[in-house]
């Protein structure tokens, strides 16, 4: 009765943590929530995210250059954890990897201004987040992992996209000239529960976003609504008892919708239908302009994970298709509709294995996506636009734990991307490909056992090769809204970021944190002359605070 | 002195990461030879009924110089425009499929029309086609006429039934193109079933369907009819 009896209190006490609004600087990888244009909006690392069902399947959206560099988050964060679900996110493998509970809470800040940029991302900036997140077993068979945020953005200073996602694979986005200020208000609730049944387990991951984009005040206000729902399910099997051999299947769906209101009321606005490098024509609605983006996705994973050679080690591969259609006819049963259909696969794997006791941990990451899309207009015959699309991504991590009161971690990225876009229509293409490296440290100092202050620093690099369609062959709309992106995407750069931040253990289960970021991303001069090229940096830091529900070291 | 030797090898990695990372290789790529877009030819020449005007001017073998156009609809207004050479072709290389208007319009020059007697004349003629793949078409330009009334823009014929639509301002544009008085008195003008409200989800095709093959007469939604009774 005692052990039933605790397991419910843990129970609840996570669900209260999960359900309560609030933590860290994390970023969630869905649409509404995500923070394009921003180059520290990642804040969490990938292993505490990958679980998410309302990641993305069937897109690899483009990204300013060093936004995927990212610390290890050695003052909040535990040691990584790999495994079925940990690295493929297969909810079924929760109960047997879930390990210690975790939970925490925090406000956040974030703000990224500058020029260097591209044309759909907003001048300016700025977010306020609360956000929670907690994970933990559930009696003696179940592990439950929860995450909840709300955030407010203002989009100031030419915040030109009519879409969440401007940069998405899909080349249909909406934009206007307006630029006016946008506030965006959005809410996101995801959970995954997992049992196990002797060698079986058994999971499901369900997640729910939804956001509202307004203008502040414009004379052609604009509204996007939107939602996405997501959901995952799967199950997993224990080969070799003690977990030397796990092996699991999990499906994945993921459906989300867009709609896009226009007021023309006091001022007229221009509006475009961007489909890639052809010259969109301009659009002039009247009183009101509607869109609706209907974004449908599935995914299938297959993955494993066990122990060997004295450490543990996951991987997994997946199947994944998008299809999308948009639409401006709302209340026809059938309306005529632009399409983008997209097929890909994923693999990746991690490894991890302590070295000198426990003293040094080396944990390694890879993961290989590839994505072919194409897009159909409602009135025309044949594929216009297609999209090529391979990224890979490597981490080495290596920890350094309690010597003498100093941990550290050093971390190395590699990011490798190969875009091929080619706009049938526009008679035209790109084919980008860049390296991205990255090294980063981060050092905590415990003075004592209840507080420690942290230090960070990480620096990434962005090398691009390819070719760009030759901007003066681009027709007016796609010179000023498009091409100066292509540019961006072939000009070199480096991202620096640093970090300070301080934890105080206040009681044996209760932590108050606060950390501050700054990044900054500048283009490098080559050797190459590219007409449009970014001038200026941009910048952006975020200041975050919360509590941790978890003991000290 | 081992910190030393470290700290140069932390350097050297973080140099060798900011040296590397500038563009490398860019190139700048021309459009690509064929896309979608579909070849329109559209050939001119004068209406059999001015075959006089075509043997005088020597257009037997097509119009030169006549101005062709195509506009795509569902696009903004912005017409494409060619001129026809010597033996009345003109070309439009790279349209993408869809429906579209063509004209085509010529005056006659000074000099043109000092053969024909110094009358100013005009000729002109247009159709709708659907672009899908390469293709050629024939325009047969009539001539002007005399004695019409033209009515060259029209907006809004219904009558308003609801506050809701902004169906109040109505205008005609139109053209006396005779050389007499042309009275309006009693005129009726009706717009016949047509627009997208009279067809499906608003309207079953079944249900508008005895309207629009009723062999008896025109049915409209409105009828508008000009007051007078004969020569007001």
């Amino acid at each position: 009765m005692v052990s039933v009896s605790r397991s419910v209190s843990r129970a609840l006490r996570l669900l209260v943590a999960v359900a309560a609004l609030a933590p860290a600087a994390e970023t969630a990888r869905a649409q509404a929530t995500d923070a394009p244009g921003t180059l520290n909006g990642d804040g969490l690392p990938g292993w505490v995210t990958d679980w998410s069902p309302l990641n993305y399947l069937g897109d690899l959206p483009r990204e300013l250059p060093g936004r995927s560099a990212t610390f290890s988050e050695l003052l909040l964060m535990p040691a990584p954890r790999l495994g079925v679900f940990w690295t493929a996110g297969n909810p079924a493998g929760l109960p047997f990897e879930v390990g210690d509970e975790h939970v925490q809470f925090g406000f956040g800040l974030l703000n990224a201004s500058g020029d260097c940029r591209r044309p759909l991302d907003a001048g300016e900036f700025a977010r306020r987040r609360f956000s929670g997140l907690g994970w933990g077993e559930l009696g003696e068979w179940g592990g439950v992992i929860g995450r909840a945020v709300v955030d407010r953005t203002n989009l100031k200073e030419g915040a030109f996209a009519d879409v969440l996602l401007p940069y998405a694979s899909n080349p249909f986005i909406v934009m206007d000239t307006t630029g006016d200020e946008l506030g965006r208000t959005a809410a996101r609730l995801e959970g995954a529960g997992g049992w196990r049944v002797a060698r079986l387990g058994l999971g499901l991951s369900l997640g729910y976003e939804a956001a509202e984009t307004r203008s502040i005040a414009s004379p052609v206000p604009r509204l996007d609504r939107s939602s996405a729902s997501g959901v995952a399910g799967g199950v997993t099997y224990e080969l070799l008892g003690d977990g030397r051999l796990r092996v699991g299947v999990a499906g994945r769906w993921r459906r989300a919708v867009e709609r896009i209101q226009i007021y023309q009321a006091a001022a007229q606005t221009r509006l475009y239908q961007l489909e890639g490098y052809f010259e969109p024509e301009p659009l002039d609605p009247g009183t009101r302009y509607d869109r609706r983006l209907e974004r449908e996705a599935w995914g299938l994973d297959l993955a494993v994970a066990g122990r060997a050679l004295g450490g543990s080690f996951a991987g997994f591969a997946r199947t994944e298709q998008m299809q999308e259609i948009q639409f401006n006819r709302l209340y026809e049963s059938d309306p005529p509709h632009d399409r983008w259909d997209a097929d890909g696969w994923t693999v990746g794997g991690a490894a991890q294995r302590p070295f000198l006791g426990d003293r040094l941990l080396v944990t390694g990451w890879v993961r290989y996506s590839v994505l072919e899309g194409e897009s159909q207009r409602w009135d025309i015959d044949g594929v216009t636009f297609r999209a090529n699309e391979k990224s890979f991504k490597a981490d080495l991590e290596v920890r350094v734990r309690a010597l003498q009161g100093w941990e550290a971690a050093g971390r190395l990225s590699l990011v490798r991307d190969y875009r091929t876009r080619r706009d049938v229509l526009g008679r035209t293409r790109s084919v980008i490909h860049n390296w991205q490296p990255g090294a980063g440290v981060e050092v905590v100092r415990w003075l004592g056992s209840r507080f420690a202050l942290a230090a960070g620093a990480l620096l990434a690099g962005y090398a691009p090769s390819g070719g760009i369609p030759d901007p003066v062959t681009l027709g007016p709309v796609t010179q000023e809204y498009v091409a100066p992106e292509l540019a961006l995407q072939v000009t070199g750069g480096r991202t620096a970021k640093v970090r300070l931040g301080a934890r105080w253990q206040a009681t044996a289960g209760l932590a108050f944190w606060a950390q501050g970021e700054y990044a900054s991303l500048t283009p490098t001069e080559g050797t190459v002359s590219i007409p449009m090229e970014p001038t200026g940096d941009r910048s952006s830091w975020t200041l975050d605070f919360g509590a941790l529900l978890v003991s000290g070291p | 002195m081992a910190v030393p030797h470290q700290r140069a090898a932390v350097m050297a990695v973080l140099a060798q990461l900011l040296a590397g990372c500038t563009a490398g290789e860019v190139e700048l790529y021309e459009p690509e030879g064929s896309g979608l877009g579909q070849g329109l030819s559209v050939k001119v020449e004068l209406d059999s009924t001015a075959a006089d005007i075509a043997e005088a001017l020597g257009w037997t073998a097509g119009m030169p110089e006549a101005e062709v156009r195509v506009h795509r609809l569902g696009t903004e207004f912005r017409w494409d425009t060619a001129l026809t050479d010597s033996a009345g072709n003109a070309h439009f290389p790279d349209l993408i499929q869809g429906l579209y208007r063509l004209a085509a319009y010529r005056a006659l020059t000074d000099d043109e029309a000092a053969q024909l007697g110094s009358r100013r004349r005009a000729f002109g003629d247009g159709l709708m086609l659907y672009v899908s793949g390469p293709r050629t078409d024939t325009l047969a330009l009539a001539p002007d006429r005399r004695g019409a009334l033209l009515i060259a823009e029209q907006y809004g014929t219904s009558t308003p039934v609801d506050l809701v639509q902004w169906d109040y301002h109505h205008y005609l544009e139109i053209y006396n193109n005779s050389d007499t008085t042309i009275y309006l008195d009693g005129m009726i003008l009706g717009t016949g079933f047509g627009h997208y409200w009279d067809n499906p989800p608003y309207n079953a095709c079944a249900a508008v369907e005895p309207f629009r093959n009723d062999p008896d007469g025109v049915w409209s939604m409105f009828f508008h009819q000009f007051p007078g009774s004969g020569a007001e």
